[in-house]
Formats: structure tokens, sequence, C-alpha cells
């Protein structure tokens, strides 16, 4: 079919078509913008002066708002900075300040002009990706605290749909956070050293909450047990360097049910980080069978020691049908390795289990144990594997992999270099 | 479900009068269009008032060419059983590289395919054609705006002054 407008091309005066546009439509156009260049629209013509106040998505990233350059690092190896050094560094947490209160000022006076509309989308990244030094300043700390709270709050007020919030600072995180019937969407990343910590005393109701994403936030039992309780409609669950140690009190299956409820819709699963081993085995695992997980993600798999782990972890895992194993070479069980090895004890036992297996590299005897992977998953159709360096050990678990889906008609193995670093 | 080879045509006139014939399924991506549909099934001739026929032309285009991708994408699963993603994920950056070669117009046709979409609703087609507009606001700064949408400024010269020192925060940063 020819196009239309191309065959008849007629040359039309230049009219300002745009501005004729229905305001929901302009607002939406602007929604899609950062919202400080929304903002400047306000100067185009009359018609463009209040748009900006009904947008119905915010976004503000302190990083636009940097003016200075990132604070010096500390010296690690002499554990010492001169004079010079430090008058660097008050001179760049001087801007970092002025940064900072005008970042807050616009936030402000943008927030308390807006018209009273709905909110479905808050994006608000406190981080500075420049700054890499772990130093605090009582002052630039106290009004983060302060200002983020009162941020997300108003997005929460105006029923916000879909919530980002990255900081540095845990303390930053108000505890009503995680009280919004409205929000479908949430996305916490706590950046740096710092991990949230549990108050003990928010209140977690997000009843409608479909998609959850937590970075370094830190899962004792009583936070994921309310956590997890709390979002009965979750679908697609992510977590990045979240600590679960000494989670003991999950053991209960009928006292947590509601934990396997809220778990029982998620359809991928996504976990990345070292910490899973634990938080899948002591608590998610002992509760039910996932039987609705299609898709299942390992992040930082460790190629070597984590195999018999993987069995247990698919045998809740009935109707799966895409799994991705990931590994970046830095962290064996959370611990950061310096060469990739893993463990030569585990990595023995699996070379027992691959028919093809070479010459094993540490001389342990090929078939002194037995493969200590099975699998058992009847719809599993594809198996990734992604991979920093491609050593002995991604070659053994293939190898293992294959071996245990014989029996599998339709699987596909696939395994590619992990890029984007 | 499966529908017959002769499948339903519809006919769908522009305000300028010119006609185009689809099939229900192209017709059905129009949400407009399908509610009319499904109120009363035998409905064959639809007049659409507010969309020209050159803008009408271009949504169908758009229509016929997602549908037939969606079809695509269903026989290939239907054949081997289960989709296989590297060509299911070749097949969406075809379509990605199609919706960008569309998107290439001059700023009426995109407003107007705009407004067609809303008033169609043509859900991906609005996303499409907003995104592209947000696109060529992005990074201006506001003369080269106003040049862009031939947007004439009716705001006299201490209107403009008294605005932005109004909203000073959202001028600091460089245009």
């Amino acid at each position: 079919m020819e196009r239309g407008i191309a065959s008849k091309s007629k040359r039309r005066p230049k009219l300002d078509y745009i501005s004729s546009m229905p305001d929901p439509i302009l607002i939406e156009i602007l929604s899609l913008l950062e919202t400080h260049e929304a903002v400047r629209t306000c100067i185009l013509s009359k018609r463009w002066t209040t748009l900006w106040t009904s947008l119905t998505s915010l976004s503000f990233n302190f990083l636009d708002f940097r003016t200075g350059e990132a604070l010096p690092e500390w010296d690690t190896i002499n554990n010492y900075w001169d004079e010079e050094t430090w008058l660097l560094y008050y001179g760049r947490l001087e801007t970092e300040k002025n940064d900072q209160t005008r970042f807050a000022q616009f936030l402000n006076t943008m927030l308390h002009r807006r018209e009273p509309c709905e909110l479905h989308n808050f994006h608000l990244s406190c981080t500075d990706s420049r700054s890499d030094t772990n130093y605090s300043d009582d002052d630039i700390v106290e009004k983060w605290i302060h200002y983020s709270s009162e941020w997300i709050q108003y997005a929460l007020r105006h029923n916000v749909r879909k919530l980002h919030f990255s900081t540095r600072l845990d303390e930053s995180v108000p505890t009503c956070m995680f009280d919004c019937s409205s929000l479908e969407r949430l996305h916490l990343e706590i950046y740096e050293y710092s991990w949230y910590h549990s108050k003990g005393n928010e209140v977690i109701n997000l009843p409608n909450l479909k998609e959850l994403y937590l970075k370094k936030v830190a899962l004792d039992a009583s936070l994921s047990k309310r956590l997890f309780s709390g979002c009965p409609a979750l679908e697609d669950l992510c977590l990045e360097e979240c600590p679960s140690r000494n989670c003991h009190v999950l053991s209960n299956k009928l006292k947590h049910k509601n934990i396997y409820e809220s778990f029982s819709s998620v359809k991928d699963l996504e976990i990345r980080g070292g910490f899973y081993k634990d938080l899948l085995t002591d608590q998610v695992l002992k509760l039910r069978v996932f039987r609705n997980v299609e898709s299942f993600l390992i992040g930082r798999f460790c190629f070597s020691c984590h195999l018999h782990f993987l069995t247990r972890v698919l045998e809740h895992l009935p109707n799966l049908k895409k799994l991705t194993l990931e590994h970046d070479g830095r962290y064996c069980c959370g611990i950061p390795l310096h060469n990739g090895e893993g463990e030569p004890r585990a990595r023995s036992s699996i070379d027992g289990g691959s028919s093809t297996s070479s010459s094993s590299t540490d001389g342990a005897p090929s078939n002194s144990s037995k493969n200590l992977l099975s699998i058992n998953c009847k719809n599993l159709s594809q198996i990734k594997v992604k991979y920093l360096c491609n050593d002995g050990s991604v070659k053994r678990l293939l190898d293992s992999l294959m071996h245990s889906t014989m029996e599998l008609p339709n699987i596909k193995i696939i395994s590619s270099p992990l890029s984007a670093f | 479900m499966a529908r017959s080879s002769t499948e339903n045509m519809i006919t769908l006139m522009s305000s300028d009068g010119e006609e185009f014939m689809v099939t229900e399924k192209v017709a059905r991506e129009c949400t407009t269009i399908r509610n009319m549909l499904e109120d009363d099934c035998v409905i064959t001739n639809i007049p659409l008032p507010n969309v020209t026929s050159d803008i009408l032309s271009m949504v169908i285009e758009y229509c016929m060419e997602h549908v037939a991708a969606a079809e695509k994408a269903a026989a290939e699963t239907a054949e081997k059983g289960s989709s296989s993603a590297p060509a299911a994920a070749k097949a969406n950056k075809d379509l990605e590289e199609w919706d960008k070669a569309f998107m290439n117009v001059d700023v009426y046709t995109l407003c107007d395919l705009i407004l067609a979409a809303n008033y169609l609703n043509v859900s991906g087609l609005l996303d499409l054609t907003i995104q592209t507009a947000a696109n060529l606001i992005k990074g201006k700064s506001p003369e080269q705006i106003r040049k862009t949408f031939h947007i004439q400024n009716d705001l006299s010269l201490e209107e403009e002054e008294k605005i932005r020192s109004q909203t000073p925060w959202a001028f600091e940063k460089s245009e």
C-alpha cells in the first residue's frame, strides 16, 4: 500500500499544530521528559505556561544538579591526606551542599505549585555516583533524610503507582514507604556502603504491588515475614544484594502461610547478589512448591559449588520453563574471589557426573561421587549460562547440565559471555 | 476461536469521504472500532469524521504491520511448539525498526497521528507518537522547541521574564 501522505505531500502553512492539541495529550508528552525539562516549556508561549503543573510523571535525579567535581578519594594506601587535599575536600563538600540546596528548592517549589492531580510515576534518585568516598557530613545527611521523607510522602499521598527511590543513606527511607494501596511497582535501591535495616515498625501494606525490586535491603526474619505477607499480588520479584542471614523463624509453614501465598503468584523470579542461598533455602523453600514460577534467574551463581543447591531449588519449581545462571567470576557464596576458582572439594564431585569430562585440573578422582545435579522440571525448555571468563568450571557446568537434562525433549542450553559491565 | 479464511471486511470512511477496506482483525486494533463492533456486530461501514484519508491510511498501515507481526509470531510458536527466544527477539527488533522508520514524518503529520491514535484508541501507536514528540523536545532550548513546532511566542518580554523569575530553578541548568 502506498503511503497517502507521501504521494500527496501537500505543503502546509507553518501553523502551530502542537499547541492546539488538548491538555491531556500535551501533559502526557511532557510527562515523558525529565521533569526540569518539562517545566522549562512554560516559557514557550501562553498556552504552555501552566501545563507542567499537571505532570503525571515526575523524575528527579540529583546527578543532573551536580556542578562540582567528585570528592577526592581517600588515600587508602597511606591513610593520609595532606593539607591541600583537605582544602579540596572542604571546597567540594561546600559545592555539594549548594547543589543539594538547589535540588531541594527545585523539588519543593515544583511539588508546592503542582496541581493536586494523580501522580502515576515518581522517580527520585538522591545518589551521586561521582562521589565514591565514604564520608559523612552531618548537615548533608540530615537534610537528605528530612527531604526524602517529605517527597516520598507527597508521592504516596497522590496515589503513586510506580515509585523508584535510590539513595546512599539507608536512614532516608521513610517508614511509611511500604504502606500504599495504589502502589503497583516499587524499586528501592541503597547505594554504596549502607544497607537498609528494618526499623521494626514499618507498616507493610502493599495490596496492589505487582513488581518489587530491592537492592541492599537486609531481609531479616521480621522484615521478610511482614514484607511478603504484605504484598499478596506480587508477580515479579528481584532481590539484589539482600542479605538474609539468621532467618530461622520462617520454618513453621502454617504460621506463615501468607508468605507462601504472596509468593504463589510470582511468575518471574530473579535473584541477584550473593546471599540468595540463605534466602531461598532458609525461608522460601521450606514453605511450598511454586507452581507459577516460569522463569528463574540466579545472579552470582557459583558454577563450582552451588549445584546441590540448584537441585534443591528446582525441586520447588515444577513448572519452570526458563532458567538463567549468571556468574561474574567475582563471588562465590557471597565471598569475593580473586581468581574465580571454586572450592576444590565441591568441584571434584561435579566431575564425576560429566561423562565427557576431560582431565580435571586439580587432579581429583573423576568418578568418585555421583552427579550432584538432577533436574526434574518437565517443561524446562531453555537454560542460559552466562559467564565472565570461559574457564574450566563453565565447561564442567555445561557437561553436568547436559547430562542431567537428557530426558527432556525440547531442551536448549545456551552459553554466552556476560556483557554489559 | 479460529476465524475462517473469508474474514469479515470492514469499510472505514475518512472525513474527506475516502473508503478503506480492511479486515476485521486490523480494524479491531483500534479500540474505538472494536467497541463499536462489539456493540453492533453487523456493522460493516464506519464513518470516521475526525480522521483525514492521509492519516487514516497511515493508521491502517501501522495496524496491518502489527497484526502481521503478531500473526507471524503466533504461527512460529504453533509450528515449533515453543517460541525460540532469539527469533522472537529478532522479530521484535524488526518491528521496532519498522516503527522507527514509520515515525520519520514531519511535525504536522506527527500531531495528526497523535490525535488520530487518541481518537481511535490505538494504544501502541499513541505511545509511539507521543514518545516521538517527547524526543523532539528533549535536550532542546525553548527557542529550538519553538522553531521545531512553529510555536508562536505570544509572551511579552516582561511576561517571559516574570515566569522565569517565578521558576528560576527550572532554568538554572544550562539550556
